[in-house]
């Protein structure tokens, strides 16, 4: 049952990501401009913040729960988001490992609440992740995952519009893969230098 | 002779490599072709290949590459084991670097109808950087057989609506998002799909990526590298050419290139007793020396079919394992017949194989053919220009009879010495039986030489220290407490043992991992005592054409692209010789030293080969700073200090 779901899902986000029929992506080229207008980018209101929900700058990274570098650069933004206090931390999943990926960010961003401590939990984790390992690091972080899958099962729509929009987003920025950033208006494709990036975030709040 | 050998590294000369456009900054990743440039190919026997080029500094994961049918079912597919990598970010898995490789086996190929597409799915990251997006392209199979396919960003794109998209929305995208505010750091590409030049395997200027892939017409290396036959034809004629190739393989005779014959052909004429008559001696040293001539020829008429050079091909692992274990057998018959004590059941077996004392001349042809192919693989100038004459001009006949006769001048003074060698050897007596363990050590030795292509470096250590204890155990040093008689036994024994010792610390470096068994306590002392007191120069390794594009558009200084391999003898002359003398080290201190290891191929190597008309190692090129050859600066084979020097002043 959850495997059939969890297929389904899957060819939804696989749709998003590029192999799919003409029809829906002339619609969406039309919606081009608008999927990436800065509200739809920087102020997605299905999109939980972190770091401080009312900062004055929006760090948006799009990233994947198996890929390394997300992982190991992530403690350096929590770090500068941390030190800043003033910057809005936007974690836009875009699941490109496969199912284990898209299970992680479905049950995370099912959490609610608590999708910041979800999302920390499966940070802490190794890059390869199958969903078992999914599944062994929310239970470690104190959530049921039996509840997740509910909570996700009851909220589908929502969870999987994200992860539509986001990964449309990314496809669309051009971004080659995980992790990408957005600093204020300033777009990271690649691995930025934190400089640069503390650079760009003061750029947007000066302007 | 040396003058002309030189003269034909000025006769190859260099081709023009534009300079590469710049590539975006360092931290912006690769387009994802450019990371991993996928091409398709028919394999042997109906299978179909794909090979990756991987830009240095990528890698693709093992378990992301699939294959699918058009309707979405997964097909098997043989993927060669990864490295592993394992650790506490990463955690369990297999990736590929610098190349990777995947075959569709026939089998699979069969069940397929007429007209079916095949999409392959793949996917990498960048070391400490991102990870991308799952990549697929579409191929039909059945096409490959009109020729190997590489997928450029267009090229996978006709039946892929999203690339389309990618296209229209390039323009309007780049003023949508600029109106909607965005600014990208780092000059990134702004567009979703960047436009590209259609079906370009590689980022190498575009001359270079339109380089014939077998090697028929293209690029300006026609007319200079493949000059040397087509040069000495013009002069004199065919025969005249096949002549000056009988006179370059004279002077290539007495190069290190040359010397394994020596000990190999040595050992042979002791196995086949004929060591002693000058006759006998001539008959099979001149069987070795035309079946090595034969082999060479037949180099020619591989390159001519395959394309490719066969000495690199036969440095596999079993190849080398098999010639290895072959010399192996003959110093156990060597032993078996006239030594040691070794078990009956040994010495039949081994007879049965190695039949000894009177082995035909036939096995001394086969010994000579394989030295050729496998044991003393040396590619140098007459034979690169040779192969690339044959590869340009399809003429076999001419190319394979100027390496045949190449080969037949390499090995006159093999004859020579087969067959005035016998004069210096001692007539019949008790010292047969003591010469006859001498060939069986040549063999013995020649074998832990071989092998030590293929495995640890410590582990050849070891055997090379195994080998002294065993001519130790020979000689008698650690025989019963017996007072030496004579003068001979005695010094028999001195010689033992100074093999005792030597064996001993060899063992004893092995267990401590030294590498260079000239240097076994090189662990024990922290490298202090290093011979020469340099460090070895520091190379950037290559793996394929799109590594090396990257690096000369991320590197603005002259260059040295240096290709080499383990197995290569002449390599570790211009390594100790060149690349150690002051004044060359002087020399190169701000030139960007890039190598291609060939120890083992891998298909982005193989590209690039054919893409430089490089036909093996060692083979340098001196590249200027803007990303162009020098003219008349390929070196191809061994060459002195002063011709490095002086091809390096010219970049």
């Amino acid at each position: 049952m959850t495997t059939n779901m969890e297929r389904r899902a899957f060819l939804a986000a696989a749709f998003a990501l590029g192999s799919t029929p003409l029809l829906p992506m002339i619609a969406r080229a039309q919606n081009a401009r608008e999927e990436l207008s800065q509200d739809a980018i920087l102020r997605d209101p299905e999109v939980p913040a972190l770091g401080n929900p009312n900062g004055d700058v929006t760090l948006v990274e799009y990233f994947d729960y198996q890929c390394p570098y997300c992982k190991t650069q992530f403690p350096e933004i929590e770090a500068l988001v941390r030190q800043d206090g003033n910057i809005r931390l936007v974690m836009k999943d875009w699941p490109i490992f496969g199912p284990a990926s898209l299970y992680a960010s479905r049950l995370a961003l099912a959490a609610g609440q608590h999708h910041d401590k979800a999302l920390r939990a499966l940070m802490a984790t190794q890059a390869r992740l199958s969903q078992e390992d999914v599944e062994a690091a929310l239970t470690r972080a104190g959530f049921k995952i039996e509840a997740l899958n509910a909570a996700y099962g009851r909220d589908r729509q929502r969870i999987d519009g994200i992860i539509a929009r986001n990964s449309s987003q990314a496809e669309q920025f051009g971004f080659m893969g995980t992790p990408a950033y957005i600093a204020g208006t300033t777009v990271f494709p690649g691995v930025p230098d934190m400089a640069d990036m503390k650079k760009a975030i003061a750029e947007a709040r000066a302007s | 002779m040396r003058g002309l050998v030189q003269s034909i590294g000025v006769v190859i000369a260099g081709f023009v490599l534009t300079a590469a456009p710049a590539l975006a900054q360092p931290n912006v990743p690769l387009h994802v072709d450019k990371a991993f440039a996928l091409s398709a190919e028919q394999g042997p026997a109906g299978a179909v290949d794909l090979d990756w080029a991987i830009a240095e500094g990528y890698y693709l994961y093992r378990d992301r590459i699939e294959l699918k049918t058009a309707d979405g079912a997964s097909l098997p597919l043989e993927t060669p084991e990864g490295e592993p990598k394992d650790d506490p970010y990463f955690g369990r898995m297999e990736i590929y670097h610098g190349a990777a490789s995947a075959s569709i086996a026939p089998s699979v190929l069969e069940r397929l109808g007429d007209g079916a597409t095949l999409s392959v799915t793949y996917q990498g990251c960048q070391d400490d950087g991102i990870c991308y997006a799952p990549e697929t392209k579409s191929f039909d199979p059945m096409a490959l057989a009109a020729g190997p396919v590489a997928f450029g960003e267009t090229a996978s794109s006709p039946g892929d609506p999203m690339a389309l998209l990618g296209r229209e929305l390039s323009q309007e995208d780049t003023r949508s998002s600029s109106a909607s505010g965005w600014s990208f750091a780092q000059d990134a590409p702004v567009t979703a799909r960047p436009a590209e030049p259609p079906s370009v395997v590689s980022n190498l200027p575009e001359e270079v990526s339109r380089a014939p892939q077998g090697g028929s017409t293209g690029i300006v290396t026609d007319a200079s590298a493949g000059g040397l036959v087509a040069g000495l034809v013009s002069q004199g004629g065919a025969p005249f050419a096949i002549g000056a190739f009988f006179l370059l393989g004279l002077g290539l005779a007495f190069t290190p290139c040359v010397f394994p014959m020596y000990p190999i052909l040595a050992g042979q004429l002791g196995r086949v007793g004929a060591e002693r008559s000058a006759v006998r001696g001539a008959l099979h040293s001149s069987a070795y020396v035309l079946s090595m001539a034969v082999a060479f020829g037949l180099l020619g008429v591989a390159a001519a079919w395959s394309g490719q050079n066969l000495q690199i091909a036969l440095q596999s692992p079993l190849a080398v394992g098999l010639v290895s274990a072959l010399f192996l057998l003959l110093a156990l018959a060597m032993f078996g017949a006239f030594a040691l004590k070794l078990p009956d059941g040994w010495v039949n077996g081994v007879n049965r194989i190695m039949p000894n004392g009177r082995g035909g001349l036939a096995s001394t042809a086969g010994l000579g053919f394989l030295s050729a192919l496998i044991v003393g693989p040396c590619v140098t100038a007459p034979l690169a220009g040779a192969l690339l004459y044959i590869g340009q001009t399809g003429d076999v006949a001419l190319g394979a009879a100027s390496l045949f006769a190449l080969g037949l001048g390499q090995g006159v003074p093999l004859i020579a010495f087969g067959t005035f060698g016998s004069r210096i050897m001692p007539k019949a007596g008790p010292w047969m039986k003591a010469v006859n363990i001498v060939f069986g050590f040549v063999f013995l030795a020649l074998s832990v030489w071989m092998v030590s292509r293929i495995v640890e470096p410590w582990i050849a250590v070891g055997l090379w220290g195994l080998l002294g204890l065993s001519l130790a155990i020979a000689l008698g040093a650690v025989a019963g407490g017996e007072t030496a008689t004579s003068l001979k036994v005695s010094t028999a024994r001195l010689a033992g043992l100074v093999a005792l010792v030597l064996g001993g610390t060899l063992l004893v470096g092995a267990a401590a991992g030294a590498k260079d068994p000239f240097r076994p306590l090189e662990p024990l002392t922290g490298g202090r005592v290093v011979a020469g007191g340099q460090a070895p120069l520091e190379f950037t390794t290559i793996g394929g054409p799109a590594d090396l594009a990257q690096r000369i558009s991320d590197v603005d200084r002259s260059r040295l692209l240096y290709f080499t391999a383990d197995w290569c003898v002449s390599c570790d002359i211009i390594e100790r010789e060149i690349f150690e003398d002051p004044a060359v080290r002087e020399r190169l201190a701000d030139v960007d030293l890039m190598k291609v290891d060939l120890t083992s191929v891998t298909p982005g190597h193989d590209l690039l080969m054919k893409q430089l008309s490089v036909v093996g190692p060692p083979t340098m090129l001196f590249i200027g700073k803007n990303g162009t050859e020098a003219e008349g600066t390929r070196a191809v084979g061994e060459l002195s200090a002063e011709g490095f020097l002086t091809r390096a002043g010219r970049i």
